[in-house]
């Protein structure tokens, strides 16, 4: 356990002056940043369409996560895998590392930490900026329908429910990225995945002629995230929607042990190049 | 295959000990049936033409690539998944160039190996110190030069006091100044640090002033092992002499039991079994009047030697039967 904190460790110092914690900082805060400026020049007397049972839930769930587990948070994952994979590539450094004497999973799960961790302080940042966000809505557009106290569990509920489905993507997004060398192919299944996910998503509101569009997309791992934030209960075909998010929580928690177990053991037993 | 016990001692004893090592990729046999015994505390060069097959079996020696068949002894013990990590922490490292990274310092970089390890952090300055790093410890690696990204690269293969370092063309893309650089510091690892240095190249000139066992290999095998001597006096001693006289001069050394080649333009050759044999060569051609202009060692090159052994192997000449240990 000592050698897998030691790796954790040195994933972390190895980030150094990379955009991977800069991007896990300000990819969310421009989510925030930007829904703030739609709310803030939003014209006097108009009010939260408040399909939601207070006016943070709509900030959240109709603006701030809607933004991010959409698109955003897919091609987030995709870009910092394809970062903590490249770090090694760049200078094929895999040789040096699997030439030491450390177990090597432990290189591999090390990383995986890492991007959960990084996963983390985006979900903190957009809790962070939410919060933000509604006191300045609170005080200043009044209007708008937020009000006091801040919803520090509902916030933490919302920011961080999605993060264990992000597993199994990131557990993906890793391999593949680990896989292969070229950059492009990481990022191409991430911008393939993300598109894919996004036409899924579209059934939800459409699953009377594609009633089996939502179930598919509860398994999709590039979709699986707005899944967890979706507003399943106003699905025009309940049954249809009925599960789907214990559904993605499943497949995406053990779905990601899986393909973290499976990428491990591919990236053990292979010839470093 | 019997080892015989001399064979089982050498075997103990060596830094390396390799035994019927053999990989393939797809139809390419990269290595086939390599031996090689590696003494302690000398320098090993591993010479041979670009893909002879020298990284591959650096790759298996280190555990990134498995063999197909073959045993690997890491002093005296055998490398197994289940020895690996042990037998690792004896070895240090550079393979086809310094693994760095470009945006840390030279320093962060050795640190990533020092937590990874756990090192004590003094060990980053005696590294820095033998390969004459400290001044520029704290630059960003991008900013190096290539001769200092492989001293970065010798210096994490150092740290944690290896018994064997095993570089792979530690010379690769340096300068002149930088070569000659990298060969001190490699020449005076074996005597004042005590380990055992494996390097390979595909150029002879550039390690014979430092190795002293040499390992030849072509198209997967091992064409000669011994020292570096050994394989200096496969050349024999072949004299050049010019003459007035060739065809007397020739007469004279036949009836002296020699064989001479007369080259023309007063010029002949004569392959001689000892030293002594050629001053009683002269002596003799003297003493007969044959006047004698000038009179050289005429040794093909160590570089030719080579050539000519890894020619030899391209044209499959050599079998694994016919490997020279001397």
């Amino acid at each position: 356990m000592n050698e897998l904190f030691r790796a954790i460790r040195v994933e972390v110092f190895k980030l150094r002056r990379t955009l991977a914690l800069l991007s896990s900082l300000l990819i969310p805060a421009v989510v925030i940043a930007m829904t703030m400026a739609v709310n803030l020049s939003r014209s006097q007397g108009t009010e939260f369409v408040l399909d939601h049972p207070n006016g943070w839930d709509t900030l959240m769930l109709d603006q701030t996560l809607v933004l991010w587990c959409f698109v955003l948070l897919p091609l987030f994952v995709t870009l910092e895998a394809a970062l903590l994979a490249g770090i090694e590539h760049r200078e094929n450094n895999w040789k040096h590392l699997f030439a030491l004497p450390v177990h090597r999973w432990t290189i591999y799960v090390s990383k995986l930490v890492v991007g959960m961790a990084l996963v983390c302080v985006s979900s903190l940042v957009l809790a962070v900026g939410t919060a933000f966000q509604g006191w300045l809505l609170v005080e200043f557009r009044p209007d708008l329908g937020v009000t006091y106290p801040i919803p520090w569990d509902l916030i933490i509920l919302r920011n961080f429910g999605f993060v264990p489905v992000v597993f199994l993507l990131l557990a993906i997004q890793l391999w593949v990225a680990i896989r292969w060398r070229n950059f492009t192919v990481p990022m191409s299944v991430g911008i393939a995945g993300t598109l894919i996910g996004v036409m899924l998503l579209r059934t939800l509101k459409n699953s009377v002629s594609t009633p089996s569009g939502p179930w598919i997309a509860s398994m999709f791992p590039w979709s699986m995230p707005y899944i967890m934030i979706a507003p399943i209960s106003n699905s025009t075909l309940p049954e249809a929607t009925a599960g789907l998010q214990e559904t993605a929580l499943l497949a995406g928690v053990l779905g990601g042990l899986l393909v973290s177990a499976l990428g491990c053991w591919e990236t053990l037993r292979r010839d470093v190049a | 295959m019997t080892i015989t016990g001399s064979e089982q001692t050498a075997t103990r004893d060596a830094a390396i000990a390799v035994c019927g090592l053999t990989r393939r990729f797809g139809e390419i046999r990269a290595v086939h049936n390599l031996s090689l015994s590696v003494p302690q505390k000398c320098v090993y060069a591993f010479l041979g033409p670009n893909g002879a097959g020298k990284t591959t079996t650096i790759r298996m020696l280190l555990g990134l690539t498995r063999p197909d068949s073959g045993d690997i002894r890491i002093f005296g013990e055998v490398m197994s998944s289940s020895t690996r990590l042990r037998l690792l922490r004896r070895i240090g490292s550079m393979v086809e160039g310094p693994s760095v990274y470009p945006h840390l310092t030279g320093y962060e970089n050795l640190q990533v190996m020092q937590k990874l390890i756990s090192l004590k952090r003094s060990e980053i300055d005696r590294v820095l110190h033998i390969t004459r790093l400290q001044s520029d410890a704290h630059r960003l690696v991008k900013t190096y030069s290539q001769g200092m990204r492989q001293r970065l690269g010798l210096a994490l293969a150092l740290l944690a006091k290896p018994d064997l370092l095993i570089l792979d063309e530690p010379t690769n893309g340096l300068d002149p100044a930088g070569m000659i650089e990298m060969r001190e510091l490699i020449r005076r690892l074996p005597d004042e640090y005590g380990v055992t240095v494996f390097l390979s190249s595909h150029l002879l000139g550039e390690v014979e002033q430092i190795a002293t066992h040499v390992g030849i290999i072509g198209r997967g095998q091992l064409l000669f092992e011994g020292t570096l001597e050994a394989f200096q006096q496969r050349s024999g001693n072949r004299v050049a002499i010019e003459t007035d006289n060739p065809a007397g001069a020739v007469e004279v050394l036949r009836r002296g039991g020699w064989n001479p080649m007369n080259l023309g333009d007063s010029r002949l050759t004569i392959e001689f079994p000892n030293r002594e044999s050629v001053a009683n060569a002269v002596a003799m051609l003297v003493s007969s009047g044959v006047k004698i202009y000038q009179i050289r060692t005429d040794q093909p090159s160590l570089e030719n030697l080579f050539l000519d052994l890894t020619e030899e192997s391209r044209f499959g000449s050599h079998t694994q039967e016919e490997v020279l240990h001397e």
